[in-house]
């Protein structure tokens, strides 16, 4: 363990502790998988808090997300610049918020997010439209599409505005139990 | 035009900063007044834009300077030289700690400019985790839903003023003083529980390390998802359970046994493993244990074995039903938080992507199951209005019937016979024991007579499921998720039957047969069953399904390929735990055999299910086989398609033809199981019904056997006495001569033993029940107005966006005709600003924007007044 303590100070592996839900095995752990997709760009001793970004390519190769047909847009959400480049800030970050212990309304928050393709704070028929492109790798029809959003607009849409917000969403959330355990990604 | 000088409002802002600290609003009003000359007079939107930014900066200034002094709010003045009216009325709740961090917020990212929202809003953040604990503030800046940079300032923020605050208590009232002198001793509390917390963290990191399976786990949800991953979990649970019960038991039973130094007298040979009988005399087995007091030296203390048989299962009981009760309650809560409104919908399969799921395979045909399910979905939609005829009705309602009378007689039947062959087998023990001298031979001829009635149950347990399932072929369910829960129904109610007639047949006959030591033929029974249900689910995993899969894979492509049938296995599992709960009292070495035969189960389910070398054998093997038949075995194979789906039919008449059909049964074989499994959903299903009939059900097999039955005379902790529960009578009787225990005496007359307090403990809990049942449907209307409050709401918004709209059209309108000479100008912002809307539609409706942006509405007269929701 004495060497590995060298890549944080103390102060800094306590503030992750507590900005993230990990224990400190699993800051490391982490640490170390990030380190490891770029390892010459990703310095060792992390003390000086560097400025590093692991990009996009790299960070979307990673098993857990590889076949995630949302991989970019997750990078994107957590990432600083919407690009999906990464500082190791953002990537605990990430599975911070993808972890077992993340409550609920986190989850949901970054869920939305995630499906608000286009950044607007609201799930439009658009989003939505890009949503089921994604899920079902496009076997759907065009017609079938825009009924499935129709539905769900009709569903979910609590106050008839023809878009889903935050709270129509976290409301939906709620009737959904198994959200809790499917956002979730295993490290 | 009049803003040389600080604008009176502006000094009346900087009055208000003043007295912030006694400000209670709970909002910030920022008051837009617009003034057409004033407005007009504007060269470009390229300075509104300035004088936007300004304008939230100055928030920002103005929020920042709160606790400084007066001057530097004259700063800020001076610094809005620009010529504009607008007002900031600013009435924040702040109190003194607030105000204190208004100018370290500057410091941090929170906020960004531009957004004086944000701004109070981290304010507010701060001033509300300053006075929680540190446990709480650490929860709760974690649940931010912000980037790592602004919690982790966010945290220093906190923890500064937190430290600051002892020192800001001087400048106080005296009352304040008081409580703030309290708090102050709480921070210096607060280094400890600090500490304390970061032993508790590396605690519980000791014990994340210690838990078993993670990373298989973690591979088993990345190839089948979370369903199939719920069984796991689910097994794991019961292993847990089991390991406790065992841990309990050996302490307290086992190891005083020991120390008695009586023989064990073990003959071990292949069949006693599976018959149990010749482990009689160990510790295995009720009848083994002494009634005597354990009493070492001259300590004079003594270990009433009795007592700690019967306190020892009663504690092991009463953990379980704790646990499952709150872990069922948990599960309740998680699931069933909008019961009313609990309903299957569209929406919960489009936003709820399993993104455990990270095999690349397994992705690919959870998408595809999920366009079919989609597509089932809507057909159903679809097919909703579409109503059968009478004649139809008829049939399928006598359809249904038949199916139910049908299984309903098949379980009765197969409960009878159990009955009959265990009394004819009571016989053959009988004769068995009686002859045990002068029949010596016989019995060994045939020892293993007594395996008939476990494996008749296992057979029936293996069998009866498969035909109920066949009956969908007749009943033909729209929805199959009715079909599943019929299933389910059914196999719960032979499973439960089987195990009652046991029951039955244990208490009532076997009990009262006489038999030397009956307990410890009951436990041998339950052994046996228990190891016979494990053989035969081992060997269904390893060689039923196998062999299914080869078959349902080449040969009869009706069947379709297995998926993991996650209810028939959590049924067996629950099974199992029902009869170890029985049998705990009779062996209670029983939670270490199930301990054992869960560990192994869950290897063999785990490499049964993902078995894949030997499938890719096997298909290689077919592929040749198939090649030699040439095209007719494809075209066969996608004749056969429907079990795959359309999907899967369609990429097996790809060019690529017959290694890619192949390779998609492959896949079909680590086939996820059906969409009707929504995991949490049914694992709530599943606690409960371990709960409900299994658990309850044990409990008052059990009660009954030590209210009501004799224990056996010669063998045992409680020979010689009329019922089991005279122990504890007893131990009573000799307590209350001891003038140190009388409470304890006090406690069971009064409480245990006493009629009427239970009577009356009863009477409240209904009342209690009752009222809870009538708030809750008090919630239920609130929740259903509230529903309706924000549909009003929502439409109330969209009306005023209209009309904003038309009256935006209208000013635009206006103006065109009237200003002639500024029309450019009003077209370059008009111009700009529909880029704008073109960028994000969310600001083109959204009203506070709106407004903001809106340069050319000076001429309307008059006051908006927006309100921000804070």
């Amino acid at each position: 363990m004495g060497s590995k303590q060298t890549v944080f100070t103390h102060e800094q592996l306590e503030a992750y502790q507590d900005c993230t839900f990990f224990t400190r095995k699993e800051i490391m752990r982490l640490f170390h998988r990030y380190q490891d997709l770029a390892p010459q760009l990703v310095p060792l001793d992390y003390t000086t808090c560097p400025d590093v970004k692991v990009p996009y390519e790299l960070i979307g190769s990673m098993p857990e997300l590889k076949d995630n047909p949302f991989r970019q847009r997750i990078t994107q959400v957590f990432s600083d610049d919407g690009d999906g480049h990464m500082t190791l800030d953002n990537f605990l970050d990430m599975f911070s918020v993808m972890s077992e212990m993340a409550p609920r309304d986190l989850k949901a928050y970054y869920a939305f997010k995630i499906y608000d393709f286009n950044n607007d704070d609201y799930i439009c028929a658009w989003d939505l439209e890009q949503t089921v492109t994604k899920l079902t790798r496009g076997e759907l029809s065009a017609e079938e599409v825009s009924l499935v959003c129709e539905k769900v607009l009709d569903e979910a849409d609590g106050d008839h505005d023809g878009r889903l917000s935050l709270e129509d969403f976290q409301n939906m959330i709620l009737r959904a139990p198994d959200f809790l355990s499917t956002f979730h990604i295993r490290i | 035009m009049k803003s040389q000088e600080p604008t009176p409002v502006e000094k009346k802002a900087c009055r208000r900063q003043e007295m912030l600290s006694d400000a209670h609003v709970n909002e910030i009003i920022i008051e837009v007044e617009n003034v057409s000359a004033g407005v007009q007079r504007h060269p470009s939107l390229n300075q509104v834009f300035q004088e936007k930014v300004l304008l939230d900066s100055r928030i920002n200034m103005v929020s920042s300077i709160s606790d400084i002094d007066v001057t530097d709010s004259q700063r800020v003045s001076k610094r809005n030289d620009q010529k504009d009216n607008r007002v900031l009325r600013f009435s924040t709740p702040l109190n003194e700690s607030m105000s204190q961090t208004l100018y370290s917020l500057e410091c941090m990212g929170i906020d960004t400019p531009g957004s004086s929202h944000e701004t109070v809003q981290g304010q507010k953040l701060i001033a509300s985790l300053i006075p929680m604990t540190s446990r709480d503030r650490i929860k709760a800046i974690r649940n931010q839903p912000r980037t790592m940079e602004e919690k982790r300032n966010l945290r220093k923020i906190v923890d500064k003023e937190k430290s600051k605050q002892p020192h800001h208590i001087l400048q106080l009232n005296c009352c304040v003083q008081c409580l703030q002198s309290i708090s102050q001793q709480a921070t210096c509390f607060e280094s400890w529980l600090q500490a304390y917390r970061r032993s508790k963290s590396s605690l519980s990191e000791i014990l994340n390390s210690i838990s078993l399976w993670q990373k298989t786990l973690k591979i088993i949800g990345g190839k089948f998802g979370t369903s199939v991953l719920s069984y796991f979990n689910f097994l794991r649970w019961l292993l847990k359970f089991n390991i406790f019960s065992f841990i309990l038991n050996f302490s307290f039973i086992i190891i005083p046994q020991f120390t008695m130094a009586e023989k064990n007298t073990l003959q071990f040979t292949g069949l006693e493993f599976f018959t149990g009988m010749d482990m009689r005399d160990t510790v295995m087995y009720y009848g083994f244990y002494t009634n005597s007091t354990i009493q070492h030296g001259n300590s004079g203390a003594s270990y009433n074995m009795q007592l700690a048989y019967i306190f020892t299962i009663g504690a092991c009981l009463t953990t379980c039903f704790f646990s499952l009760l709150f872990s069922m309650a948990r599960y309740f809560r998680n699931n069933f938080i909008n019961p009313h409104i609990y309903s299957g919908g569209i929406t919960k399969l489009i936003f709820c992507w399993d993104f455990t799921v990270t095999h690349e395979k397994a992705v690919k045909l959870k998408q595809k199951n999920l366009s079919t399910e989609i597509r089932e979905n809507l057909s159903e939609l679809r097919q909703e209005k579409a109503k059968l005829t009478f004649n139809q009705q008829l049939t399928r309602f006598s359809a249904y019937l038949v199916a139910w009378v049908v299984s309903t007689g098949v379980a009765i039947a197969c409960c009878v016979a159990v009955y009959y062959l265990a009394e004819y087998n009571l016989e053959v023990t009988n004769t068995r024991a009686e002859g045990r001298e002068n029949q010596f031979l016989k019995t060994h001829k045939n020892p293993g007579a007594v395996l008939l009635l476990p494996f008749v149950v296992s057979c029936i347990n293996l069998a009866v499921p498969r035909i109920y399932s066949m009956f969908r072929l007749v009943e033909r369910y729209e929805m199959p998720r009715h079909e599943v829960y019929i299933l389910l129904i059914r196999n719960i109610f032979l499973k439960i039957s089987i195990i009652g007639i046991l029951c039955y047949y244990w208490l009532n006959t076997v009990a009262l047969s006489g038999e030397e030591c009956w307990e410890t033929l009951i436990g041998q029974e339950i052994y046996r069953l228990l190891l016979m249900d494990f053989v035969f689910s081992l060997a269904d995993s390893f060689l039923g399904e196998f062999l299914r899969r080869i078959i349902g894979m080449q040969l009869i492509k009706s069947l379709g390929v297995q998926e993991f049938d996650i209810a028939r296995n959590v049924l067996e599992l629950i099974y199992a735990q029902t009869l170890v709960w029985i049998g705990i009292f009779f062996c209670p070495l029983l939670p270490f055999i199930q301990m054992i035969m869960l560990f192994i189960m869950f290897y063999a389910k785990n490499v049964s299910q993902s078995n894949i070398a030997i499938y890719q054998f096997c298909s290689n093997a077919c592929d040749l086989l198939r090649l030699k038949l040439g095209k007719g075995a494809l075209r066969r194979s996608q004749e056969a398609g429907p079990g795959w789906g359309p999907s899967a039919a369609a990429l097996a008449a790809d060019e690529r033809g017959l290694p890619f059909s192949l390779q998609v049964s492959l896949m079909m074989n680590f086939q996820p199981p059906s969409k009707a499994w929504r995991a949490s959903q049914m694992m709530t299903f599943f606690i409960f019904l371990l709960f409900f009939p299994s658990f309850t059900g044990v409990l008052c097999t059990l009660a009954i056997t030590i209210w009501r039955l004799k224990p056996s005379a010669d063998c045992g902790p409680f020979r010689g006495l009329p019922f089991f529960i005279h122990s504890i009578y007893s131990w009573i009787d000799t307590l209350s001569t001891r003038p140190g225990y009388l409470w304890v005496v006090w406690i069971y007359q009064n409480l245990i033993g006493s009629v009427h307090f239970f009577f009356i403990l009863t009477l409240i809990v209904l009342i209690i029940t009752y009222l809870y049942w009538q708030i809750t449907e008090g919630r239920k209307i609130m929740i259903r107005l509230l529903h309706e409050q924000i549909i009003n709401e929502g439409k109330d918004k969209m009306f005023l966006i209209e009309k904003l709209i038309k009256l935006h059209d209208m000013e635009k309108k206006a103006n065109s005709s009237s200003l002639v000479l500024e029309r450019r100008e009003v077209e370059q912002q008009g111009s700009l600003h529909l880029g704008k809307h073109d960028g994000s539609p969310a600001e083109s409706i959204n009203p506070f924007i709106f407004n903001k942006y809106e340069p050319d509405s000076g001429e309307q007269d008059g006051e908006q007044v927006m309100v921000l929701p804070v």
